[in-house]
């Protein structure tokens, strides 16, 4: 297809020098996500080719990034606090990270949320939003990381168009948004472990990927029970928020089933032994598999939260791709 | 003010230096071996800038850079005194310069990827587990730098000067006409833009085929 004699207009109008507002004319409809991409990646080669963005200290943002990394403000042993500005929300968020390399961390935490940054401003199909980045508390060392994406596009690429119901993700946003303070008070009540690491949740096509991120028991312990005992406490809560943000006749079938899944799932992390509770998360997320089909028909086969990477992994390859 | 600036910081380089490679290329060919030099003061931090922006963090050290600047100008010295290059304007300068820096990138990128040095942590709960690209790929992605080298190799030689002088090398649209050799400075910038629809279209087109 060829190019719009807008979108050549905008290219010439940039080139000159002029300030153009890119995002607002992406929400206006008047250029598509990759004319934007394509645009401001030229501006961006542009200028650091003729020396007007120093790659040097700082990395630049991310041309379709929404968070712009800050810096690390807050070091202690083995924690780095990372800040970043939302420039949706126009607003400071933090990040937690354990590490025992802070560099490295930084570091990983920029191309991180470029990433994201980079789904968000692209709106591809299935993930296209991030609704909340929640600032960590680092006194209880509640999650650092937590996001939720929300579908958009009715074909998710790796779901078969029309096999999925509708989805609730309004009603689960909205209870999502309360989880921080809901786990805080969770932490202060010592029903959750601090060091449960919630690391995303992806709402696709109705269905959530709640990556969990076990590879920092708390110091002390050395199995996974407290974590899955915050996974439970987390899923929970996300069930019963999810009933108190829809009254009951709004109640979509997809929300009910959503309510079902997520009770069935906290009874069973919470009811066995970490190693019992563990396999039927395993079950669970094995379930994704009938969700994750890609167009050509392979089947990404995550391996569980408890694998290496699992829905991590996946969520990361679908991210790079 | 930072105390200790990094090595490659620095004001951009004026137009006007680079402007005047024909007569150091003139001087090279008359034996002037002050030319390399010039030639180096010149072209030192577009190149590392070029360089420094592509090299994947696996390869990619101060050192390296410098080296790899010092590399390139020193085969373009050689290919000028030898005959091997003709100067046909700074743009076509400038596209042999950066064909040799992309040489040398490709190059150390590969070697490095090849010794395992991209680090992935193992105990990362925060960043993909995935191969890092070089820094400008890791912003714009590196199928958008692909599409643009391959729009770049989609021109005309006159179109890919004109443009390649706006965006990499910095001079106006009189400077380009005088290079180019287009009548004026709307005809060249007529070009520039033309050039752009053509790089912009196969960039847009890489990202609706991804």
């Amino acid at each position: 297809m060829e190019p719009s004699e807008r979108f050549l207009q905008i290219a010439d109008m940039i080139a000159e020098g002029e300030d153009v507002d890119l995002g607002a004319l992406l929400d206006a409809g008047e250029l598509t996500a990759g004319e934007v991409r394509a645009l401001r990646s030229l501006d961006l080669l542009h200028r650091v080719q003729v020396g007007e963005i120093p790659f040097d200290g700082p990395e630049p943002a991310s041309p379709t990034s929404r968070f712009e990394p800050l810096d690390t403000v807050v070091r202690r042993p083995n924690i780095v606090l990372f800040r970043a500005k939302d420039r949706l929300l126009s607003k400071t968020v933090m990040l937690k990270k354990v590490t025992r390399d802070p560099r490295a961390a930084r570091d990983e935490f920029n191309t991180y949320i470029q990433k994201l940054g980079r789904l968000v401003r692209e709106r591809p199909p299935g993930l296209a939003h991030v609704l909340e980045t929640n600032p960590v508390n680092p006194d209880h060392g509640i999650p650092g990381v937590f996001i939720v994406m929300e579908a958009h596009d009715p074909v998710h690429p790796f779901v078969p168009a029309g096999t999925l119901a509708p989805i609730p993700t309004a009603a689960l946003a909205r209870a999502l948004r309360e989880l921080p303070r809901a786990i805080q008070q969770l932490v202060s009540m010592g029903l959750a472990p601090g060091p449960l690491d919630l690391q995303t949740t992806a709402l696709v096509q109705g269905r959530q990927l709640i990556c969990y991120d076990f590879a920092d028991p708390p110091a002390g312990t050395a199995s996974g029970e407290p974590a899955l005992n915050g996974v439970r406490q987390l899923l929970h809560v996300l069930a019963s928020k999810c009933k108190e943000s829809v009254s009951d006749g709004a109640r979509s079938r997809a929300t009910e089933e959503l309510i079902h899944l997520l009770e069935a799932k906290s009874d069973a992390a919470g009811s066995h032994s970490p190693q019992v509770a563990g396999a039927a998360f395993d079950a669970w997320i094995a379930d994704l598999d009938t969700w994750l089909q890609t167009p050509s028909g392979r089947v990404l086969s995550p391996k569980g939260p408890f694998g290496a990477g699992g829905i991590r992994a996946w969520l990361a390859d679908w991210m790079n791709r | 003010m930072n105390p200790d600036p990094h090595p490659l910081e620095g004001t951009p380089e004026p137009v006007e230096n680079l402007h005047e490679t024909a007569m150091i290329i003139s001087r090279a060919r008359a034996g002037d071996r002050e030319a390399m030099n010039d030639l180096f003061q010149r072209y030192r931090q577009p190149l590392e800038r070029f360089l420094h922006s592509r090299l994947s963090p696996g390869a990619h050290r101060v050192h390296d850079t410098q080296d790899g600047t010092q590399d390139v100008l020193l085969a373009a010295y050689q290919a000028i005194t030898e005959g091997r290059f003709q100067y046909r304007g700074l743009g076509s300068f400038w596209f042999y310069l950066r064909t040799a820096a992309r040489n040398y990138v490709i190059k150390k990128n590969q070697r490095a990827a090849e010794k395992g040095v991209v680090a992935i942590p193992e105990e990362s709960d925060l960043a993909p587990a995935a191969v890092q690209p070089s820094p400008i790929a890791r912003i714009i992605g590196s199928e958008q730098m692909v599409a643009y080298e391959r729009a770049l190799e989609g021109l005309t030689e006159e179109a890919r000067n004109a443009f390649l002088l706006f965006h990499e090398v910095g001079l106006s649209h009189a400077q380009i006409a005088e290079e180019c050799g287009f009548p004026s400075a709307d005809a060249a910038r007529m070009a520039v833009s033309r050039a752009r629809a053509r790089i912009l279209t196969e960039m847009t087109r890489d990202d609706s085929d991804a």
